[in-house]
């Protein structure tokens, strides 16, 4: 994890830099925001890794963590299958071919995503 | 078929993946090929040029956002898991999205062919006011737009999952520094889809807003500014391009440690180089602008040279790793030597055209064309065939066939430099890209004509392959019945290091009835070398 944070933070701080010297360089708006916005999201993902850090204890940060130590533990929810994936991949295809051509369709197909989203919520809970 | 459609079983999400790019290659391929039989001869007529617009839009959109780059996304989805000791994927729902997305939206864009005014025809860019409504006035252009979002969301979906496992499903004893290369390289690729692919998808809303919104984004009539068209999607575009080849570093970087029978030479100096290219990819994309007048030539170009240090980086330790091994020529260790011949052309011209007053002669002329179909095409294509053969046996339980997948590489190898090749010189000599025929000037003819039928043998040797998978398919149930079960070991190569081949070939539905203890970044060659 810790390497992750540093690697996250290096790349922050060399967009924000890079930023820097391509303003001065060319006076430029949009490159210069986004590498300004790159370095913020970077830094923001290192700085909430940075936080989050400090309460984990993650057994693949230790070197000598054995793997019967670890036995038990819960690691999540583990889907051996669902349909809702793809019924929401149609609704997001729906909802774009709305935008495009039909405000029905766009609306009908946000209405879509979202009650799939609720059984998709629902689906985690039992499992 | 339920099974597949349901399923979030990262080992089938990952061969879903893969399977589908398998078929746009072909479909692509068999586009590319229509395109040199139209350039074999000087004024040929056997597409218009409507059609022949149509034709490198598709091709070029297939191969870069339905081949090369969700292969790496494939194979990735495959690998992680197993080689960080994982069970799955961290949110596996997620992941499966991401493969309907994915393959939706290749069947989006192609669908475009049966629009009122055909497939969308602006080339891969799209640049405005091309993709505009003004003159991409049907359907088509539409259809590719929403094809390109759906990519654009599968494939952030894509880096969250990577990133979140990576960083939290690590087995105990797997710390950051003991991962796999292929591991890594995913890692600082998901990072650069996280900086990068929103603003594909900024570019792509405000593209539809100008074509039906009544937006003015890109209409300089209006206050707007076709430049600021090309400064967001060559911010995409650029990283989108190592997108498609830090995976292909990690394959080759694991083919050629087993192969070479020796711990990879610099592990950390090829991570930190995968970090610095990512890092480096973000500030280098206007160099595909150099010609506009428009960007500061001095500041791209400088991190444009800049950026060929880290990829040296790795060069200098993949020979590093060969260097005094105990090579096997195996068929995956072939085309890794392939890559690395083709890549390293491909690599140099890159470095040449980095340099403004030489990009002034090449840009959109054929010198281009063999620059990104070297890297690409002799880069990841070959990396794509390398991990295929390598690790086909750990996810089908049987090895493809080691003559056909030698005379596969031979074919392809010279195949593809004679398709290849000539283009540099096609390209100096004047030639323009995205043109449907040319005068009979200079030499242009000739060596038009060697590279259609370098194409032509492309074909054949891609047929090879799909030969191999057909007999090794037909061959697979008797050689499972022969055994009892899965006929191959563990580790059927012999010499692996990393964690899936520690566990069956194909592995079981949670990857391991039992984890090795990970002390090294080989823990496998640590399971079958050393005594505990």
């Amino acid at each position: 994890m810790k390497a992750f944070i540093a690697l996250f933070f290096s790349s922050a701080a060399f967009g924000a830099v890079a930023a820097i010297v391509y303003w001065f360089s060319s006076r430029e708006y949009a490159g210069t925001i986004l590498l300004g916005l790159m370095a913020l999201g970077l830094g923001f993902a290192a700085g909430y890794a940075l936080l989050a850090e400090r309460e984990a204890n993650l057994a693949g940060d230790s070197e000598t963590l054995q793997h019967k130590e670890t036995a038990g533990e819960d690691l999540g929810i583990f889907t051996k299958e669902s349909a809702w994936p793809i019924l929401l991949a149609f609704a997001i295809l729906w909802l774009l071919i709305g935008v495009v051509w039909s405000p029905f369709m766009m609306y009908t197909g946000l209405g879509a995503m979202l009650l799939i989203l609720w059984r998709l919520g629902a689906e985690s809970a039992r499992v | 078929m339920m099974k597949w459609l349901t399923t979030t079983n990262h080992k089938e999400i990952g061969i879903l993946y893969m399977a589908t790019t398998g078929v746009f290659f072909v479909i692509a391929g068999l586009l590319a090929l229509v395109m040199r039989l139209q350039l074999a001869q000087p004024n040929e007529t056997l597409v218009s040029p409507s059609a022949f617009n149509e034709l490198f839009t598709l091709h070029g959109t297939a191969m870069i956002f339905l081949v090369i780059a969700p292969f790496g996304f494939g194979l990735a989805n495959y690998l992680i898991p197993l080689q960080i000791g994982a069970p799955d994927m961290a949110f596996p729902r997620l992941n499966a999205l991401g493969v309907w997305l994915f393959i939706i939206s290749g069947l989006v864009v192609f669908s475009g062919v049966f629009a009122a005014g055909g497939a969308a025809f602006a080339g891969w860019t799209a640049f405005a006011p091309l993709s505009g409504i003004q003159i991409s006035t049907g359907g088509g252009e539409d259809l590719w737009i929403i094809g390109l979002l759906l990519n654009a969301i599968a494939t952030i979906m894509v880096a969250i999952n990577f990133i979140t496992t990576i960083l939290l499903y690590r087995a105990p004893g797997m710390t950051m520094w003991r991962m796999p290369v292929f591991t890594w390289e995913m890692l600082a690729t998901a990072l650069m889809i996280l900086m990068a692919f929103p603003a594909l998808a900024a570019v792509l809303f405000e593209l539809l807003i100008d074509r039906h919104y009544g937006g003015h984004f890109f209409d300089p009539a209006n206050g707007g500014n076709v430049v600021l068209y090309q400064h967001l999607f060559w911010f995409f575009g650029h990283p989108e391009v190592y997108v498609m080849i830090l995976p292909y570093f990690g394959v080759v970087s694991e083919i050629i440690a087993v192969f070479s029978g020796k711990p990879i030479f610099g592990y950390v100096g090829l991570v930190l180089s995968a970090f610095a290219i990512a890092g480096l990819s973000m500030s280098v994309w206007a160099h595909h602008m150099f010609t506009t007048g428009a960007v500061a030539n001095a500041f791209f170009s400088a991190m444009s040279f800049l950026i060929a240090v880290p990829t040296g980086v790795k060069f200098w330790n993949w020979i590093g790793t060969m260097w005094r091994g105990n090579i096997r020529l195996t068929t995956p260790m072939l085309f890794t030597i392939g890559f690395l011949l083709n890549f390293l052309l491909g690599g140099i011209t890159g470095v040449m055209i980095a340099s403004p007053p030489i990009d002034y002669h090449a840009e959109d002329s054929y010198f281009i064309v063999a620059h990104m179909h070297y890297v690409l095409g002799g880069g990841s294509l070959f990396a794509v065939l390398a991990a295929l053969y390598f690790w086909w046996p750990k996810f089908f339980g049987v090895k493809l066939s080691e003559a056909l997948g030698k005379w596969n590489f031979w074919t392809m190898l010279v195949a593809f430099n004679v398709v290849f090749l000539p283009m540099h010189f096609m390209g100096l000599e004047g030639m323009p890209r995205r043109v449907y025929t040319y005068q009979p000037y200079g030499d242009l003819p000739w060596l038009n004509l060697i590279s259609t039928i370098g194409a032509l043998l492309m074909a054949l040797s891609v047929t090879l392959f799909i030969l191999n998978v057909v007999v090794t398919t037909i061959e697979r149930k008797s050689a499972f019945a022969l055994a009892g079960g899965p006929p191959l070991p563990d580790d059927p190569w012999g010499g692996a290091n990393s964690l899936e081949w520690a566990t069956s070939c194909p592995p079981p539905e949670f990857n391991f009835e039992a984890l090795p203890p990970i002390r090294s970044e080989r823990p496998t060659w640590d399971l079958n070398n050393v005594s505990s």
